[in-house]
């Protein structure tokens, strides 16, 4: 069997086993381009052989080493309850935590805390409405739930109100940014500041709106308790919350107030949910027929970000048909093979590549096209032939490395 | 790039406020720029030119940080840190147009103080807990299984033959491009590559899983 396993068929299982192009993930880019700093999310355990091996190490060893592994950074948050009228949780009371961090408990709430971390706590809303102020840190991890939905927060103030027995979820984000997850998403909901997210699940629907009555309150001011209970949402009963009412507020208030911005200047906000949330109102079918092209785009890119990977095929599809001989219309045949590339279907991305190829030649993205095509291409005719190609690009591309590789066999 | 529910709670909101930034880099023209180019902004810290440096390099330099740390090795920290060790030394490298060389330098330098590490810490009965990488499941079952018994193979290796060997047989460089790479001179690497082969193949020969594996049928299955 050995002399069947020579290093040259080795490295050809690890080239086709680990891609020349691996994409890392959104996190680590996230990390080097905004953070800097690694953090580190490493685990150490033991393994099972680790005590004999201990013993003979020594004693000094043994106890540097333990102090290596028991050492921690930073203790878990503390937390205290404060009564505000002796009744118990049921009534209004405070959670006060060591980073400065607060929750409100008003009217009837239940909540508690489910765990506490160095930089942040967990705490399930089992029913009723509170008041969360969450002190700003980058490194935060405060997650909120109620039922089966979750609130990922960082530094910020909101209002959650849930009604467990009427399964409807309403959040009114007075400052900063929240990412809400729930069942009736594939991915998770952004919020900015003002705005009012409802999801009720018995109805299955959902309503965010662009901008209300919480808008108006002074982002810096820590709200007042019987501010953030009753100011912001005076008519708010929790019997009485509907998601089409709640939508019909947000789209009158919106309408009356600002002129509603376009999708594209939604996304280059980062607004992806705001605009895939417009283009659902609007019917997707609808827009697909009857959108303008710079909508179209703007919701297939929105779709794309929000790695709603089926809608923004559909969204691409159209934009390709409808505008065939446009840039966005020729992007768009390049960025349904990168979809399907994503899906795994190889045959239906080279299909699309070569269609992008035939459409612009000299397109943006024809070198990437050729490139991802040498990737895919067995046949060593046509791998020859695309690295030519690919060279005649440039020389320095992402690619350049395996054309050459392949001109040299 | 397809995120679940659950990354993106675990990124929260930090991230997705820089993905709106993130949004219009695609559109700098320094996105298409040389590397020289970059390299120039990369010194003055033109903000861009970070995240562009990072979609331009860091696809191929997690491929091969993957091909010497193993497959299912969970690269991001390594990564990260030899894009902070490539921004932090970016006023050392001399031509700018060798970019690409000096990350993969950096990369291999890296990758092989994770081998050390690893090899430290197996030793000392402590071993790192890495998440299986999502991407890992593209791979069959058998090849994948195959693979692993392979860097089992290769975990005998000195880290810096290790890396000669990968960068010769997976990444198919020659001579001098590795000695490059690793800092060494080509006699050093000639050595090293030699002592490879030999470890590999005796390695191969004496592994248990590696004698029941039809590896050259598995492939002409495969290509099949």
């Amino acid at each position: 069997m050995s002399s069947k396993f020579t290093p040259d068929l080795f490295g050809q299982l690890v080239r086709e086993e680990i891609p020349e192009q691996d994409v890392p993930s959104l996190e680590a880019r996230y990390r080097f381009v905004e953070k800097g700093r690694a953090d580190s999310h490493r685990q150490w355990r033991f393994s099972h052989s680790w005590s004999w091996r201990f013993g003979l190490m020594g004693a000094a060893a043994v106890a540097a080493l333990m102090v290596f592994v028991i050492a921690q950074p930073a203790d878990d948050l503390t937390f205290q309850v404060i009564q505000q009228d002796g009744a118990g949780l049921h009534a209004q009371a405070v959670m006060e935590f060591s980073d400065g961090s607060s929750v409100q408990l008003l009217q009837e709430a239940r909540a508690r805390v489910e765990r506490t971390e160095p930089n942040g706590a967990h705490l399930v809303l089992q029913r009723g409405k509170i008041h969360v102020s969450v002190v700003p840190n980058p490194l935060s991890r405060w997650t909120v739930s109620a039922g089966p939905i979750q609130v990922a927060v960082t530094g910020t103030q909101f209002d959650v109100d849930w009604d467990e027995s009427g399964r409807v979820f309403v959040l009114e984000l007075i400052r900063g940014e929240v990412l809400v997850t729930s069942p009736l998403r594939p991915t998770a909901v952004r919020m900015t500041a003002g705005q009012k997210l409802s999801i009720d699940l018995h109805t299955q629907s959902q309503s965010l709106s662009a901008g209300g009555q919480a808008a108006a309150v002074a982002p810096d001011v820590r709200l007042p308790e019987a501010a953030s209970s009753t100011a912001t949402e005076p008519a708010l009963g929790l019997g009485e919350v509907t998601p089409q009412s709640s939508a019909q507020a947000a789209s009158q208030s919106a309408g009356a107030r600002v002129p509603a911005p376009t999708w594209k200047a939604l996304l280059v906000q980062g607004n992806f949910e705001l605009v895939l949330a417009e283009v659902r109102e609007r019917g997707v079918e609808r827009c697909l027929r009857g959108c303008e092209l710079i909508d179209l785009e703007a919701a297939a890119d929105a779709a794309r970000y929000a790695g709603e990977t089926g809608l923004a095929e559909q969204l691409l599809g159209g934009l390709n048909s409808r505008f065939p001989r446009t840039a966005a219309g020729q992007k768009a045949t390049f960025l349904l093979g990168d979809v399907a590339q994503r899906q795994q279907d190889l045959a239906a991305a080279e299909n699309w590549y070569r269609r992008y190829l035939s459409q612009s030649p000299q397109g943006s993205y024809a070198a990437e096209a050729v490139g991802r095509l040498l990737v895919m291409t067995r046949d060593p005719a046509r791998q020859r032939e695309l690295a030519e190609r690919y060279l005649e690009f440039g020389q320095k591309g992402a690619y350049s490395d395996r054309a050459r590789r392949v001109l040299a066999r | 790039m397809v995120h679940s529910p659950a990354d993106q709670l675990l990124v929260s909101y930090p991230m997705l406020s820089a993905i709106k930034r993130w949004g219009s880099v695609e559109r700098d023209p320094l996105y298409s720029a040389t590397d020289a180019e970059l390299v120039s902004a990369l010194s003055a810290s033109n903000p861009r030119a970070k995240a562009i440096l990072w979609d331009r390099y860091a696809p191929r330099t997690k491929s091969l940080l993957r091909r010497i740390l193993g497959p299912d090795a969970d690269v991001d920290d390594c990564l990260h840190d030899v894009f902070e060790a490539v921004f932090v030394r970016i006023g050392t490298l001399r031509d700018p147009e060798a970019l690409r060389h000096f990350i993969t330098s950096v990369a291999m330098r890296k990758a092989i103080s994770e081998v050390r590490r690893k090899r430290r810490f197996r030793w000392l009965g402590l071993e790192k807990h890495d998440p299986p990488d999502p991407t890992s499941l593209e791979s069959t079952t058998s090849a994948r299984a195959l693979l692993r018994a392979i860097y089992g193979v290769l975990d005998s290796f000195p880290p810096r033959v290790r890396a000669a060997f990968i960068l010769r047989y997976v990444e198919g460089q020659g001579l001098t491009e590795i000695a490059d790479a690793l800092g060494t001179s080509a006699t050093t690497t000639k050595r090293d590559i030699a002592h490879g082969l030999e470890l590999f193949t005796t390695g191969a020969g004496q592994s248990a899983e590696l004698s029941r594996v039809d590896l050259d049928g598995l492939l002409r299955r495969r290509r099949a």
